[in-house]
C-alpha cells in the first residue's frame, strides 16, 4: 500500500479495489455448504410435490361431490312430483 | 428441471452469489440461507434467460431483493463476524473490509456490484430497481463515508 491507509482513501484507489476482490474472490462455496444447498433444494422440490399431490386429491375430491350433488339433483328432480304439490 | 441439471446450474452459480450475500449481510450464516432462497426462487419461477448476462443479472437481482428484505425483518442471524470466518490476509485488507462492513447495507450493495460484479450505474439500477440517479448519488456519498471512515482510522 502506497503510504499506508493513505493508498485506500477510497475504493477508487486501485490497491484498495484490489484489496476489496482478492478478499471476495477467496469467499467460495465448498463441498459442505454445496451439498446444503442441494440438499435444501431437494426438500423444498419433495414439499411442492407433497402441496401438489395434496392439491390434486383435494381437487379430485371436491370433483366427485359435485359430480354426486348433480346425480342427486338430477334423480330428484326425475321422481313423479306428488299429487296436488306444484 | 432435471437433478443433474438443477446441480450444474447451481455449481455455476453458488460461489458469486453467496459472495454477493457475504458482501451486503456481513455474515455466513445470513448469507447461506439467502442462496439456498434465491436457488429455490429461480426453480419455482423457472425465468427463460435471455443470455448468460441475464441469467447471472436475475439471479443477482433475486439475491440482492432477499438480503434486503431479510435486513428488514430484523430476524437475520449475525453471528459470526465475517473477518472471523475469512480472515483478512493484511493489514490493509482488514482495514478496508472492516470499514466497508460498518457501512449501511444500502451502501455495500451499490460498492459489491460496481467494484466486484463489475457493473454500471444504469445496471445497477436494473438490478436493485432505483432510478440511476439515485445510485449514482449512493454511490457518490458511499465513496465520501469510506474515504472518511479510512481517514478517521488513520494513525
Amino acid at each position: 500500500m502506497k503510504g499506508g491507509r493513505e493508498g485506500m482513501e477510497d475504493m477508487e484507489d486501485r490497491e484498495g479495489r484490489a484489496d476489496y476482490r482478492s478478499y471476495l474472490d477467496r469467499i467460495v462455496v465448498d463441498e459442505d455448504l454445496h451439498s446444503r444447498i442441494m440438499s435444501r433444494i431437494a426438500q423444498s422440490s419433495e414439499v411442492r410435490e407433497a402441496e401438489w399431490a395434496a392439491e390434486q386429491t383435494a381437487q379430485a375430491q371436491r370433483d366427485e361431490w359435485a359430480v354426486e350433488q348433480a346425480t342427486r339433483i338430477a334423480q330428484q328432480s326425475d321422481k313423479p312430483r306428488a299429487a296436488g304439490v306444484p | 428441471m432435471e437433478l443433474g441439471l438443477i446441480e450444474d446450474f447451481v455449481r455455476k452459480h453458488e460461489s458469486r452469489l453467496y459472495r454477493t450475500a457475504v458482501a451486503i449481510m456481513g455474515n455466513r450464516a445470513d448469507a447461506e440461507d439467502i442462496v439456498q432462497d434465491a436457488f429455490i426462487k429461480v426453480l419455482e419461477k423457472r425465468p427463460g434467460f435471455e443470455s448468460p448476462e441475464h441469467e447471472i443479472a436475475w439471479l443477482i437481482r433475486v439475491t440482492v431483493n432477499l438480503c434486503r428484505s431479510r435486513l428488514r425483518s430484523k430476524w437475520w442471524k449475525t453471528t459470526e463476524p465475517l473477518l472471523d470466518s475469512y480472515p483478512a490476509r493484511s493489514e490493509s485488507e482488514q482495514q478496508l473490509m472492516e470499514t466497508i462492513l460498518s457501512l449501511p447495507a444500502k451502501y455495500r450493495i451499490v460498492l459489491h456490484l460496481f467494484y466486484y460484479e463489475g457493473y454500471s450505474t444504469r445496471e445497477i439500477a436494473e438490478v436493485t430497481d432505483q432510478k440511476e440517479s439515485t445510485v449514482r448519488s449512493l454511490l457518490t456519498r458511499a465513496r465520501q463515508k469510506l474515504g472518511a471512515l479510512l481517514k478517521e482510522e488513520a494513525p
